[in-house]
């Protein structure tokens, strides 16, 4: 059968001169070994430049340590004067968030300490004219991610194995990466993190035994069984 | 009966609607896809190829600012509120208010603002079950089209104003009015407040007028006819074996419709031997009908005849002897006895009542005549039933002039100042008394409303309302209980009480509706001359009030003796035939009497009955359609004491045969963005004398069509044609009857499709930990909708719009089926509520290429949205049908305002993600972590879906499977448990009960019943090796 119109001008004689058919390869692939070589080498380059910027702490947001619109300080607080995480998170062992204290618990103890300090400035104004501090958060989790302080803190996970040493933090900065594969390795294992409950907001303690062994007695003694299915922190 | 196109009929078996049943090329067109209209045409009307540059463009700008995380800041309070926990959700009761009916509800708040307003589970009105209204009202909250600010009107327009100007101009005007020449018009209120304030405007020399579009003032002066008192009728389902429902749709336009439901549901257990029987006569298939035992369609205007014919067959027939004071002349009962209005089977019932003397309950409708109650009143007290299943609450009414005395009072003149407090009366008033033009001859008139609306338009003073949950009020429940009203949130625009109003209007310094309702409240306790500064009796009694919602029921008074004079029967027959049909006006199932017509929710709600979303629309029999040769969604011109209206046509089964229903609440052009225009506004048609409509009514084809949106054809189960679904519906709502029931416990099993032993393709997985699931009960389920709300309220679900609705593409990740069995010009009714089964072989998993739907630990059918790439094959492979698609990103255009009715709990869906019932994963989470806290084990109970948490008769239970002494494990136990499409071998985890009906076998011999064939097919066989 004759080639349609079309395709006549893609038929090329052969040498001796009876006309082959249509599927010949153009010219320019002639290239495409060279072609493939600059296209491997580029997908290797991209390849390597997305994962390093993927599991960058940059990305995770780890070390991220913003300034605060008053300088706080957990070392001094929580640190040195030994001030319990709960005496300002209050709901942490109740609801799903700890929560950030009221401007009205700085003044419970700032109304007498250091009344004129020039750092405390925003705070006795926020209290005097109920305009709120704008603190900036740190640990920020995407809003489709529910997180549940309370679930977390009965169970025996301590305050430091997610938020770090924040007594020795002058200003507090993100520690751990928060995202999906570091909440689920500890969901898969969670014997190193666990803890008695009494010691969740002690961020100094260390056990006196095998962490694991206890984690692993403590998970079969308060029937401790993270799910790792999806519903429990995407709704 | 109406010819159909492929010329096929069927007469029996169950279908769900007249286009199915008539197997039309519609349908068949229906059936052939899962999504009816492909994506294409209707992304708007941007092109395939302009789409595409937008996304790349978009795509574009999100990777350069994806860079940056943003900085986000938290602001905690300077002086955190005392007892408060911010991001924890706080429960308040209060009080919801609609028409004359006041509820005791529960709104939870989150974080300052209402989200989700449930049932009050202590208050004994309701059960902890919350109906439509009052769930859907939260959304009313954040109606953008809500006003912002007084307006005044005066010979230079309409000019923004504040409350402060309008207290000023109060001060001075009333009194120089004259207060003989001030009137103040009141929608119904059952407020103690509120009169108190009305009292003092009495008090002064003013005049007290009210209207209600759709009131119970037949019932009160039935009640008066009888016992000589005003009375509300109270109800005890639970001592009722009997019940007779003329027109009264008991288990819902009864103020205490959810109590009712729940004590008929607890009376409709056949495995503790529990049946009571419904009897109902009705125009137009309610939710009561659809429950009844026996329904008899018949035409409001009639029911009158009937409820005569009922007695004379109990006094001729029967020989019940009536009570002194009966006001019924013996003679004059004869010529009711056989009358065609009581039906073939007056005997059987009359012998039903007579039997179960005591044990009974009757009960007519709002929209009979007071006579047809007094006679009512008559027969229950002579049955005995008086003071058991029904009794009669003297009401002490307050006399109030009628819409008709003012209308004729402002022509006089004798008005110059008038206030409207609250309603919509140029929109809902009868439209014979044109109260537009009476009321422009009031030189001053103020209207507080929640919209500048019809009236407000009108009016030279408009005052936004305060909605329930932003007011401090008080109201009165049926049964004479005091309920409080406590704002959740401040007024978001500067809205008024009623009482507020009227006090502004009667004194130099208006009180706050706190201050008002807690003066009330004291007087009400016991308090007396003013309220002191410091009364710890008083505050203790007060935050007792404010925590429960409620105060003590007060004791019940014993109904009265009757003391009739004569009660007039009827006049004589309407002669009602296809050139004299009857209307009859009724509120309508979504929007009420218009008051919700910008509810969203409401309006995509599909009715009960009809499946019609987004419309109302005339409802005729198909006996009338085939007489007219006026078909479905045909435009009719409905021709009615010299008025009319353009009106779209609904054939729906079981309508009595020259009856037409016209839902009012629709048309309004006044509503907000949401509900202008939709549908057709009946109140045009409405005369003053007869509210209730009434024969005369002619209906000419205009020979338009109207396109009606309406669900009860999507999203069929197995689309395998026609054919097969009439063999298949039988297997998916099953159905008995008692006797069978007890004769056979195992029926139920024999109405599913037998099949060779299941085997499955892979190793089951096995849950070890919960195993969560869900037991629908088909034989209490009424499909009143009260879940399917309570769902969309905590899901965050979407409303589409008419338009996509008739798409096929409604989002409400719950549905009712509803199914009707046998003619349909009398048919019987099954409603099924469907949604997403979490089958434990899970058939939308196995064609997920993304994994983004995948099965839990605990056998919950997870959906997990980022995942989501929107293929829709698991829609397709779903045998169910409960996969819900986004078409588009619907919360997009939501304002500021708006977005505060979402539940932070849940995510809200995006564009091209597929969605659908969750079983609430997110109370089960919150359930878990709630044991943790308190240290203990989820029992049964702490998870309540919204839809179980709402249902009025208790028929969803939720729970662990495999916790043997939970409920959910209890009601697999019943024989009567089946598993819908089980043949699938799918395992689903939401199982159903099937429904059993009590028919009296006078009417119904047994064995007359529809599975009668399949039983026969498989039965035996079956009993051999079962």
């Amino acid at each position: 059968m004759a080639p349609d119109n079309q395709d006549l001008d893609r038929v090329v004689p052969d040498p001796a001169g009876t006309v082959t058919d249509k599927f010949i390869f153009p010219k320019w692939t002639n290239n495409l070994r060279e072609l493939s070589a600059v296209l491997a080498l580029g997908g290797l380059v991209y390849a390597v430049v997305l994962f390093t910027v993927l599991f960058s702490p940059e990305t995770s947001a780890v070390g991220y340590a913003p300034e605060q619109p008053v300088p706080y300080s957990h070392a001094l607080h929580a640190g040195d004067l030994k001030i319990d995480c709960r005496y300002c998170h209050t709901s942490v062992e109740t609801s799903a968030r700890a929560n950030l204290p009221p401007t009205a618990t700085c003044m419970n103890c700032h109304a007498t300490i250091k009344p004129e300090s020039e750092a405390l400035a925003l705070v006795r104004e926020s209290f005097n004219t109920g305009e709120a501090i704008p603190w900036v958060a740190v640990h920020d989790l995407p809003d489709f991610a529910f997180f549940n302080h309370a679930g977390h803190v009965q169970s025996g996970v301590g305050c430091v194995s997610c938020h770090g040493r924040v007594d020795r933090m002058e200003v507090v900065e993100q520690v751990a990466p928060l995202n999906m594969g570091w909440c689920l390795a500890c969901h898969r294992a969670p014997e190193a993190n666990l803890r008695p409950v009494e010691f969740v907001t002690d961020l100094s303690w260390v056990p006196d035994e095998d962490p694991i062994a206890l984690g692993t007695r403590l998970r079969a003694e308060h029937d401790i069984a993270p799910s790792t299915d999806c519903t429990t922190c995407h709704r | 009966m109406s010819q159909n196109t492929n010329g096929r009929m069927r007469e029996e078996g169950y279908w769900r609607s007249l286009q199915e049943l008539a197997d039309t090329d519609d349908f068949r067109r229906q059936l052939a896809d899962e999504f009816p209209e492909g994506v294409e045409p209707s992304v708007g009307s941007v092109s395939r190829r302009r789409f595409l540059q937008i996304m790349s463009a978009s795509v574009a700008m999100t990777s350069m600012v994806g860079c940056r995380w943003p900085e986000e800041t938290v602001v905690p309070f300077a002086k955190r509120v005392e007892g408060t926990v911010p991001g924890e959700p706080a429960s308040f009761a209060t009080t919801l208010e609609i028409g004359p009916v006041a509820s005791a509800v529960v709104a939870t708040s989150y974080d300052g603002r209402p989200i989700k307003i449930d049932g009050n589970p202590d208050f004994p009105g309701s059960l902890g079950a919350a109906g439509i209204f009052a769930q859907a009202a939260v959304l009313d909250l954040y109606d953008p089209d809500r006003s912002r600010s007084v307006v005044h009107t005066d010979e230079t327009g309409a000019t923004e104003s504040d409350w402060d100007a309008f207290v000023a101009f109060a001060r001075s005007h009333y009194r120089s009015t004259g207060w003989d020449k001030v009137a103040v018009l009141t929608e119904a209120t059952t407020s103690p407040s509120v009169h108190g304030r009305l009292k003092s405007v009495a008090d002064k020399g003013g005049r007290i007028y009210a209207w209600e579009p759709v009131c119970r003032r037949n019932e009160m002066l039935g009640a008066k006819l009888a016992f000589g008192t005003p009375a509300r009728i109270q109800l005890d389902l639970t001592r009722a074996e009997v019940i007779v429902d003329f027109d009264a749709n008991l288990l819902q336009d009864h103020p205490t419709a959810l109590r009712n439901s729940r004590n008929f549901a607890a009376k409709r257990d056949p495995e503790s031997g529990h049946m009571n029987r419904l009897y109902s006569f009705e125009p137009s298939f309610s939710v009561t009908g659809g429950m009844a035992d026996h329904r008899f369609p018949t035409a409001a205007g009639e029911i009158g005849a009937a409820v005569w014919a009922l007695a004379a067959e109990l006094v001729l027939g029967e020989g019940l002897a009536l009570p002194a004071g009966s006001g019924i002349d013996q003679g004059g009962l004869a010529k009711w006895r056989h009358h065609a209005a009581g039906t073939d089977h007056v005997a059987a019932l009359a012998h039903d009542l007579m039997t179960h003397r005591g044990h009974g309950l009757l009960l007519a409708g709002t929209r009979q005549p007071p006579e047809v109650h007094a006679l009512v009143a008559v027969l229950n007290a002579a049955l005995g039933n008086v003071d058991h299943a029904i009794a009669y609450l003297p009401f002490d009414r307050p006399e109030m002039g009628t819409l008709k005395d003012l209308v004729d009072d402002l022509n006089a003149g004798r008005i110059e100042s008038l206030v409207i407090a609250g309603g919509n009366p140029v929109y809902t008033a009868p439209a014979d008394l044109d109260f537009a033009g009476a009321l422009a001859k009031a030189g001053t008139s103020v209207h507080l409303g929640h919209r500048v609306d019809a009236t407000s338009a009108l009016c030279t003073w408009h005052i936004p309302r305060a909605h329930a949950l932003e007011s401090w009020g008080d109201a009165t429940a049926w049964d004479g209980t005091h309920l409080s009203v406590q704002p959740l949130i401040e007024p978001l625009f500067g809205g008024k009480t009623m009482a507020e109003l009227l006090s502004a209007v009667t004194s130099r310094k208006p009180r706050t509706g706190h201050r008002l309702t807690r003066e009330t409240y004291y007087a009400l306790t016991g308090g007396t001359g003013r309220m002191p500064k410091v009364d710890k009796g008083f505050e203790k009694r007060w935050r007792r009030l404010i925590h429960d919602g409620f105060a003590e029921t007060p004791d019940s008074v014993a109904t009265p003796s009757l003391s009739a004079a004569r009660i007039a029967p009827p006049r004589g027959d309407q002669h009602l035939g296809t050139d004299n049909l009857e209307i009859a006006f009724v509120q309508d199932p979504s929007v009420h009497d218009g008051r919700f017509a910008d509810n969203a929710w409401l309006q995509e709600m599909p009715d009960f009955m009809t499946k019609l979303a987004w419309d109302n629309a005339a409802m005729i029999s198909p006996a009338v359609s085939a007489e007219l040769g006026v078909k479905h969604g045909d435009l009719v011109m409905l021709d009615y004491e010299g008025r009319t209206l353009e009106m779209a046509v609904y054939v729906l089964p079981g309508q009595a045969k020259y009856s037409v229903t016209a839902h009012l609440g629709y048309g309004r052009e006044d509503a907000g963005t949401v509900g202008q225009g939709v549908g057709f506004d009946t109140y045009r048609l409405r005369t003053w004398d007869a509210l209730a409509g009434g024969p005369g009514l002619k209906l000419r084809k205009t020979g338009r069509t109207y396109p009606l949106a309406t669900t009860q054809d999507h999203h069929a189960i197995d689309a395998a044609g026609a054919d097969e679904i009439q063999k298949r519906v039988p297997r998916l709502v099953r159905e008995g009857t008692l006797d069978d029931y007890n004769a056979h416990p195992e029926f139920v099993d024999h109405l599913g499709l037998h099949s060779p032993p299941l085997v499955s393709l892979w190793k089951e997985k096995e849950y070890t930990g919960h195993k969560w699931g869900m037991s629908i009960d088909l034989n209490v389920c009424t499909g009143c909708n009260a879940c399917l709300v309570g769902c969309q309220a905590e899901n965050n679900i979407p409303v589409v719009g008419k338009d996509e609705v008739a798409r096929g593409r409604e989002m409400s990740w719950l549905r009712l089926d509803r199914y009707f069995l046998g003619s349909p010009d009398d048919p019987k009714c099954a409603q099924q509520p469907v949604a997403c089964a979490h089958c434990e072989m899970a058939p939308c998993e196995q064609v997920c290429p993304v994994t983004a739907t995948l099965h839990t630990d605990e056998g919950l059918n997870a959906m997990v949205y980022n995942r989501c790439v929107g293929t829709r094959y698991c829609s397709n492979n779903c045998p169910y049908k409960v996969r819900r698609f986004n078409w588009f990103n619907n919360f997009k255009d939501l304002n500021e305002t708006e977005k505060l009715v979402l539940n932070p709990d849940v995510s809200v869906r995006a564009r091209g993600v597929m969605e659908k019932c969750s079983y609430c994963t997110q109370r089960i989470e919150k359930a878990r972590v709630q044991a943790r806290v308190e240290g203990r084990d989820i029992k049964d109970g702490d998870i309540l879906p919204a839809c179980a948490q709402t249902c009025p008769t208790d028929a969803i239970v939720f729970g662990d499977l495999n916790d043997p002494a939970s409920r959910v494990s209890g009601r697999r136990e019943i024989k009567r448990s089946y598993d819908l499409l089980d043949y699938l071998n799918i395992k689903p985890r939401t199982s159903y009960m099937a429904r059993i009906r009590n028919p009296n076998p006078a009417i119904e011999p047994a064995g007359g019943h529809g599975h009668e064939g399949d039983h026969g097919e498989h039965g035996h066989q079956d009993a051999a090796h079962g």
